[in-house]
């Protein structure tokens, strides 16, 4: 039996809790996730786990050998949960509360760099000739020449079919891997599911739960007909513990394939609008996957009967939008500084007790220097009800969070009302984006977002590139706070 | 449930931003938005607690509020006869009553000396100051240098930007 989760955490009691306290926590925690009054379809699964919690630490012989493997661990991250308000109030109508996660992986020994297990997977296709395939191939010497000793490195270029141009090994001899590097040529059409294909199996040749397994998949054109292969390829490496990064050069790429491809791993896609960007972004990105503490990191959100999870979005460290009705939300990397924050937005309809429970968000993810695997941590949500009116200023982190991340969904919503058709609704979602742009400061952006509007008024379309900036603008904004 | 005062979009308690239009249901600023005189109103919290459905209320006699459109911040006007609207330049010392420099002004075509609000004991009223891009009131362009008297309510455009202006009127 695996030792996480805390069964403890499970109950929400302290470790020094009574027989009686246990069981009096575990009516009252059943009552919440019982399948008879709690319809969320991971209600179930809830109350199986607290059962086994509660049938080992009423034992008392399960509980002290559970007591003593517990004590020879850490905690191996925390969350710390910060509410849109105070208290709920006491009222029929549903309610809105915004919740901010911050996950943070706690120093355990020494803080060394977790090996690298990167595989680069290059579209060489006719259309990257020239200044965007030397670009790329300079991007990927420099990572070359970055690598430390114990990482594995591999790349594979594809077209029409994959071709494995470095196997993946360690990079002792630089000088030859880089003249490998330098004869990838461009010539044929844009499959992603070949490239995709063997990018993974080289990346599974040195998987490790010590090492970053991470695949970096550039692009600059569509694949037809094999984008769910694509997805399905996405989910069986998110269970190996890879996360998928995409780089869209130029303005040809689709976004909504690439953001859906890399969602399936926690991953995020990103926009190389200029050429000249990619080999900071590359070189960059590199030095972020370094950086990680904790991966494969998955949410699971179980929400109290009257409760619902309406969204959620990952605000830091790479903003990308999480599907809700997808769970457990995949996450993918924790980095070692700073904090991973998540926002979700729920709808409650309140209860008659004072103390309002919300949902059991439960963690769990791998933590690379020491090499556990599904480590689990367990925070419930709840808010205290009162019939007091007056409201407070909700806390500052949480409005600038959504602040930034209304802008987003401003665009979204006008991508959708363009999509079945209303275009006036599209123009003035993009004109509404413009002017609370600008009060944000983003003028290049308002500009952009005023120009589409008036080509969609004109024209009823937009040019595919001022689409693309106002996606990945709005996005860069929500990481930025 | 929380009325958009913006577009009208009905919204759960608590939501902090219209999802249809994204302006601010919750009046703290955040400090960084606010244009240089006056402080936020209140307008949101206003009708989330109080429930009132109807039109944006009249500030007390004496205030003129703006209300800029699709940045759900509002300013009030209090303890003058006239404000002098338009935008602040850092190459001038002049700073206008009304500073729209920080909601898009100079790209919106509003003049550094753009219009008068004059609040005086018969009602308002707004003058273009020879502005270049022009001065409308409920979408009409009005004659410069001459005041023109406005009600409650009236939607006004400072070239591209546009507000409403709220205060009570003489019954």
């Amino acid at each position: 039996m695996e030792p996480s989760p805390d069964f403890y955490a499970c109950l929400n009691i302290p470790r020094s809790a009574s027989p009686d306290d246990i069981r009096h926590a575990f009516r009252k925690i059943a009552r919440r996730f019982h399948p008879d009054v709690n319809a969320d379809p991971r209600a179930a699964d809830e109350f199986k786990l607290i059962s086994t919690a509660h049938e080992t630490l009423t034992d008392v012989a399960r509980r002290a050998e559970y007591d003593t493997r517990l004590a020879a661990l850490d905690t191996p991250f925390a969350i710390e949960s910060i509410y849109s308000r105070k208290y709920l109030r006491a009222m029929p109508n549903p309610q809105v509360v915004y919740c901010l996660l911050n996950i943070k992986t706690i120093a355990r020994s020494k803080r060394i760099s977790p090996p690298l297990n990167l595989c680069m997977v290059i579209d060489r296709s006719t259309s990257m000739q020239g200044v965007r395939l030397d670009r790329v191939k300079s991007a990927a010497r420099q990572i070359i020449d970055r690598l430390d000793k114990g990482d594995f490195f591999s790349i594979v270029a594809f077209s029409d079919r994959a071709e494995v141009i470095l196997p993946s090994q360690t990079c002792e001899n630089k000088m030859s891997i880089m003249s490998k590097v330098n004869a990838i040529q461009a010539n044929g059409g844009t499959e992603i599911l070949e490239g995709l294909m063997a990018g993974l199996l080289e990346l599974q040749q040195n998987i490790s739960s010590k090492s970053v397994n991470h695949l970096t998949l550039l692009t600059d054109g569509r694949t037809y007909g094999d984008e769910d292969d694509c997805l399905l390829l996405g989910v069986l490496a998110e269970s190996d513990g890879i996360v998928i990064s995409g780089l869209g050069i130029g303005d040809e790429w689709n976004d909504t394939f690439l953001d859906q491809l890399t969602a399936t791993t926690g991953g995020e896609s990103f926009y190389v609008q200029s050429i000249d960007a990619v080999e900071d972004l590359m070189i960059q990105q590199v030095r972020g996957i370094g950086g990680t503490s904790a991966q494969r990191m998955r949410l699971q959100i179980t929400c109290d009967a009257d409760v619902n999870l309406r969204s959620a979005f990952r605000i830091h460290p790479e903003a990308i939008p999480l599907l809700v009705e997808d769970q457990p939300l995949r996450i993918g990397s924790i980095p070692r500084i700073g904090t991973t924050s998540i926002l979700l937005e729920f709808v409650v309809k309140t209860g008659t007790d004072s103390l309002q429970n919300i949902a059991r968000v439960t963690a769990t993810g791998d933590i690379l220097n020491i090499g556990t695997i599904d480590e689990k941590v367990i925070t419930d949500l709840a808010l205290p009800i009162s019939s007091i009116s007056k409201a407070e200023p909700p806390p500052l982190a949480i409005l600038q969070a959504m602040d930034k991340l209304t802008l987003y969904r401003l665009q979204e919503k006008a991508w959708a009302a363009l999509e079945t058709g209303k275009v006036r609704e599209a123009t003035q979602h993009l004109e509404m984006l413009a002017s609370r742009l600008l009060t944000t400061g983003e003028r290049d952006l308002a500009q952009t977002a005023v120009e589409a509007a008036h080509r969609l008024g004109e024209s009823n379309q937009i040019p595919s590139d001022a689409k693309k900036r106002i996606k990945y603008g709005t996005r860069a904004i929500i990481s930025k706070i | 449930m929380i009325i958009c005062p913006n577009c009208k979009h009905e919204e759960f308690d608590g939501t902090l931003f219209c999802s249809e239009c994204g302006v601010r249901l919750w009046n703290e600023a955040l400090g960084d938005d606010t244009a240089n005189i006056g402080r936020d109103v209140g307008q949101t919290d206003r009708i989330g607690t109080a429930n009132l459905e109807h039109e944006y209320p009249a500030p007390p006699s004496g205030q003129i509020f703006i209300r800029i459109h699709g940045v759900g911040t509002s300013m009030v006007l209090t303890g003058k006869a006239e404000y002098v609207l338009g935008r602040k330049d850092p190459r001038t010392t002049s700073i206008p009553d009304v500073d729209f420099g920080p909601f898009g002004g100079q790209q919106m075509g509003v003049s550094r000396h753009h219009a008068r609000l004059q609040h005086g004991t018969d009602g308002v009223s707004i003058v273009d100051l020879s502005s270049t891009n022009g001065t409308l009131v409920n979408g009409k362009i009005i004659a410069p240098n001459e005041p023109r008297r406005v009600r409650n309510g009236d939607d006004i455009r400072l070239g591209k930007l546009a507000f409403c202006l709220y205060f009570a009127e003489k019954k």
